[in-house]
């Protein structure tokens, strides 16, 4: 055999060395998921109260001014992108460029707005245009940070700077599953609006219809909308997040699986290579003793 | 005891209140206005400032409401707002803090405006509140 005791020796120890640090890298992981998910769930029910009164409103006011609302020709188109920070998590900051790539038709017509510095990194390197980078918020989502962004980017839409925004984040489906995920931001969808459920609560329903709106429902649709923007990039944002740290962490699992099937392996070569050189002596001594006699 | 009614306010980071309460007063964009059971259906929006509420054993507690929504249901009342706190949560010296850096990011244009000045509005308000009791 080729190798001597000394030499894989040497590599098992760099080997374990490695593995201790992606087994670290994937308890860190978990943690931060934990952290993002109990995040996610936090947020639901104002999410979800704040859908109800815009769809009541909007069913009461029908069609809105609101210029928000309002489809128009479309020109220039804007991207939010959300990635990492930082690498090593499998796939999720390549899939998230690919998805943005794909949809993307005309590279000139095209603003983006990047969250994290994978994404910004990956797209100043093909000379796209970035319009507002965003770098040290992805890990830890904060619904004022989400705000002060959306804000800058419905004030450029409402300047007709572009004519539509789209967001693009990573889906968290489980902890082994994510997907990459476009969705139109703006001009808003108000079908998606539109209460799900019938309300059967005779009640309720006449408590509806007598709902004063003050000053009026333009004025109340006019915060609820930034808000609801804001809401939905802040969600993102959180499902991103937990997203990177369920990539890295099953990266970093099986990056920890490969080391100690690589420490096995080696272990292996070594104890035979230390049997072959056991074997070869004391066939050497037999022979030498045999010589002698 | 008095007479209740179901109270919820809400914020993106989670449920801040859910409980019975007789009486909440809260600044409204159209002036300060409260709320006792079996009020008609209303939604208005709110402005930055102080809540009170009156619990149905008499005691009362006040903290603050960074603007949002209240909506008055037949069953019960929502408040969803940017964010909402009580006053032990209010450390007024990081409010300071935040209000000085605020109003230096607003003079320097090399730092975002609205950011800046939400955050100034959210610090006054702290120390108004803080400074109440």
């Amino acid at each position: 055999m080729a190798e001597n005791v000394q030499d894989i020796k040497r590599r098992i120890k760099s080997v374990n060395s490695t593995k201790q640090i992606t087994h670290a890298m994937e308890l860190v992981a978990s943690a931060k998921l934990k952290k993002s998910r109990g995040l996610a769930e936090q947020r639901y029910p104002y999410f979800e109260a704040m859908i109800l009164s815009m769809g009541n409103i909007v069913e009461r006011t029908g069609k809105s001014k609101n210029a928000l609302m309002n489809q128009r020709e479309v020109k220039k188109t804007a991207y939010i992108i959300i990635t990492g920070d930082k690498g090593l998590a499998g796939g999720y900051n390549g899939n998230i460029c690919k998805r943005v790539e794909s949809h993307l038709k005309n590279k000139e017509n095209t603003v983006l707005y990047t969250i994290g510095s994978r994404g910004r990194d990956h797209f100043k390197n093909r000379d796209y245009k970035i319009q507002a980078e965003y770098l040290g918020i992805s890990e830890n989502p904060n619904f004022f940070t989400a705000k002060a962004i959306t804000a800058g980017i419905m004030d450029a839409y409402l300047k007709e700077e572009f004519d539509e925004v789209y967001l693009v984040y990573t889906r968290f489906i489980s902890t082994l599953v994510q997907h990459p995920y476009l969705m139109k931001l703006l001009p808003l969808n108000t079908d998606a609006l539109k209460p799900k459920n019938k309300i059967e609560d005779v009640e309720e329903k006449k408590s509806l219809t007598g709902m004063i709106y003050e000053p009026d429902p333009e004025a109340l649709l006019e915060y609820l909308i930034p808000n609801y923007i804001a809401n939905t990039l802040y969600g993102a944002m959180i499902e991103s997040a937990a997203s990177e740290q369920g990539a890295r962490r099953t990266a970093m699992e099986s990056a920890t699986e490969n080391a100690n099937e690589m420490i096995d392996d080696l272990t292996l070569k070594l104890n035979r290579v230390r049997q072959a050189a056991i074997t070869q002596e004391i066939s050497e001594i037999v022979s030498g003793a045999d010589a002698l006699s | 005891m008095a007479k209740t009614f179901r109270l919820k306010i809400i914020s993106p980071t989670g449920v801040f209140y859910d409980g019975d309460v007789e009486r909440i007063v809260v600044r409204g964009t159209e002036g300060e206005f409260a709320i006792l059971p079996d009020h008609i259906p209303f939604t208005t929006t709110l402005a930055l400032g102080t809540f009170n509420i009156l619990f149905g054993d008499g005691t009362k507690k006040y903290g603050t409401l960074l603007g949002g929504i209240a909506t008055i249901g037949s069953k019960e009342s929502i408040i969803l707002t940017d964010a909402a706190e009580w006053p032990e949560d209010i450390d007024i010296e990081r409010a300071k803090e935040a209000k000085e850096r605020a109003l230096q990011h607003l003079k320097d244009s090399k730092y975002d405006a609205t950011r800046a000045e939400i955050a100034l509005q959210r610090a006054i308000i702290r120390i108004g509140a803080k400074e109440q009791k």
